[in-house]
């Protein structure tokens, strides 16, 4: 059997799985559970070798040409469904708790299904039709826990959502009208048309990662919804959503021209994203609040690298290499870090005393801290390092400033590490923390030291 | 005027109204009917595009769009539907009215 018909079939037993857990009853819990847990391990084997094919031969090709998968793409696709599997974890049984419960098993196996579809889209069509899949997932998924924060937090994802996804129609609109069908076939020109479908489609892209101006949403969505709802959308959807915009930030960027003005513009967006997710999340100590501003920082340092990236395109593959790699690397680390750490904000809400609870999972917690703060040898340090040489040789302004971030956020991570490791409570009795949310951390823990160790490895299994 | 020119016109119109619409109305309705019309402003946008180069690509664009604009509605009447159920009448404005 080859490659793409092994993928195939599991990305359609993944569907298969979706569809089937909505018509179980309600009552058996752990046999739903045990198929989502399924769906998930699936997803892991196809992806995984999905990966491993896209990084021994060519760019592996489905349905002829409307789906392809790069090293890269296939790489953040196989970690989107191992941070899926740690979200399921640190989630378990809890969800049957739910007033809709098979929901929530079906919605994930859906949001595995529709992964492979958004990060390896290469035609407009397909782009549109699993980003809808994939976004009116995570709308619900965000809508299922029975508070009403919750429900309120979905309100403002789905307003924003519509908003992306019209920005999205339009781009499809434009790229149709000035006759483009597939992404790889004439090159944007310097013509208005092509500047309005660019601006549209970073505006599509940048409202779902939450990119300044376009961030208003993102603090009271992943600040206020349930955590463990929101780490499966903050942690495995969006790194799906940066493997299509680095993808079409590729494609957009064909001749110097045209290059330079795109790189010129995400660089903007970086500058104002960082500053602003850094600055934001000094002014709380809730940790989930800290979360959803990082996670708008980290996008802003993922830009710098995209700057890069669209600048060196059309000139230098070498470096625009070196830049994808590092996207790629940092985005691993974002998602390995934030979804063991949403879920743990949905149990502990103060944080202090959590060493007092569970010793492993207060260092594991300050291990993907570090992580996201840059400390080596985690996997997070790797990332910015590459992203920041490849930043540095397009503009050195732009990495001095995304430094400088870097040191702004080392006061909020390290206020966080400090009431974890904290001994003084706010109550007599330590909270308890649940078996799941351990694993979760312990695992994403020793995947940030694991892929820390080896990233160079990784920097070349990844870069296209 | 040629008929393609009014079609473009009517449907650059159209996507304004509900532009215009998402950014003055506060009620969460009336946003997603909102948008509703700027996705149909697109549609009509595709189909006469089309008309001038001859191809139907955009045509088959167009029910992708249609899909879109039914299923964000679904999902977002779906919520509201249940926030009513859970906070009543009255409760549910402040959440569907987007006030914080």
């Amino acid at each position: 059997m080859s490659l793409e018909g092994f993928v195939e079939g599991t990305v359609y037993t993944i569907l298969a799985i979706s569809l089937i857990i909505p018509v179980i009853p309600a009552k058996r819990r752990s046999l739903i559970t045990i198929l989502a847990a399924v769906a998930a391990a699936i997803a892991i084997i196809g992806y995984g070798a999905l990966f491993v094919g896209a990084a021994t031969r060519e760019p592996i090709v489905f349905y002829h040409g409307l789906v392809v998968h790069d090293k890269f793409t296939a790489g953040l696709t196989f970690a989107a469904a191992i941070a899926a599997a740690i979200s399921l974890l640190a989630m378990g049984e809890l969800a049957t708790e739910w007033p809709t419960h098979p929901a929530y098993y079906s919605l994930f196996s859906l949001i595995l299904f529709g992964l492979f579809y958004l990060a390896g889209a290469a035609d407009a069509l397909v782009l549109l039709a699993s980003w809808l899949l994939v976004s009116v997932a995570s709308y619900i998924i965000i809508a299922l826990p029975p508070d009403p924060e919750s429900k309120a937090a979905s309100v403002r994802y789905i307003m924003m959502g519509a908003i992306a996804t019209i920005f999205l129609a339009f781009w499809v609109a434009l790229h149709t009208g000035i006759g483009m069908q597939g992404f790889f076939y004439k090159p944007y020109t310097t013509s208005g048309i092509s500047a309005i479908a660019i601006v549209a489609v970073v505006a599509a892209l940048g409202f779902k990662l939450g990119v300044v101006p376009f961030h208003w949403w993102l603090p009271s969505v992943y600040g206020k919804a349930d955590g463990k709802a929101v780490s499966l959308v903050a942690g495995v959807v969006k790194l799906a959503f940066i493997a299509a915009i680095t993808r079409l930030v590729y494609v957009i960027s064909t001749n110097m021209d045209i290059a330079s003005k795109v790189a010129l513009f995400l660089a903007a967006l970086a500058v104002g994203t960082m500053t602003y997710g850094n600055i934001a999340a000094l002014t709380t100590r809730r940790l989930q609040l800290i979360l959803s501003y990082s996670s708008i920082a980290h996008i802003g340092y993922i830009f710098t690298a995209l700057a890069a990236l669209a600048y060196f395109a059309p000139t230098d593959p070498k470096i625009a290499s070196l830049a994808m790699g590092a996207i790629a690397i940092h985005a691993i680390a974002y998602s390995m870090s934030k979804t063991p750490l949403f879920s743990l904000t949905s149990e502990f809400k103060g944080l202090k005393g959590l060493i007092k609870s569970s010793p492993i999972a207060a260092i594991s917690a300050t291990i993907l801290l570090f992580s996201l703060l840059g400390v080596p040898p985690f996997l997070g340090f790797w990332g910015k390092l590459y992203m920041f040489l490849a930043a540095v040789k397009y503009s050195i302004p732009l990495v001095l400033i995304a430094l400088i971030n870097s040191g702004i956020s080392a006061a909020y991570y390290a206020l966080a590490v400090r009431d974890i490791l904290s001994r003084n409570t706010e109550t007599e009795k330590a909270p308890e923390i649940s078996p799941g949310v351990e694993a979760a951390l312990v695992t994403g823990a020793v995947i940030t030291i694991i892929f820390g160790v080896i990233a160079p490895l990784i920097l070349h299994a990844v870069s296209p | 005027m040629s008929i393609e020119k009014a079609y473009m016109l009517l449907s650059i119109a159209l996507f304004l109204i509900g532009l215009l619409g998402v950014i003055v109305r506060k009620n969460l309705i009336t946003i997603l009917v909102s948008t509703e019309l700027m996705l149909n402003g697109i549609n009509l946008a595709l189909v006469i595009a089309d008309r001038v180069i001859g191809r139907v690509d955009g045509q088959i664009m167009a029910f992708f769009v249609l899909t879109v604009a039914a299923a964000e509605v679904a999902v977002g009447l779906g919520l509201v539907v249940a926030i009513f159920r859970l906070k009543g009448y009255e409760g549910s404005s402040e959440i569907t009215q987007l006030r914080d």
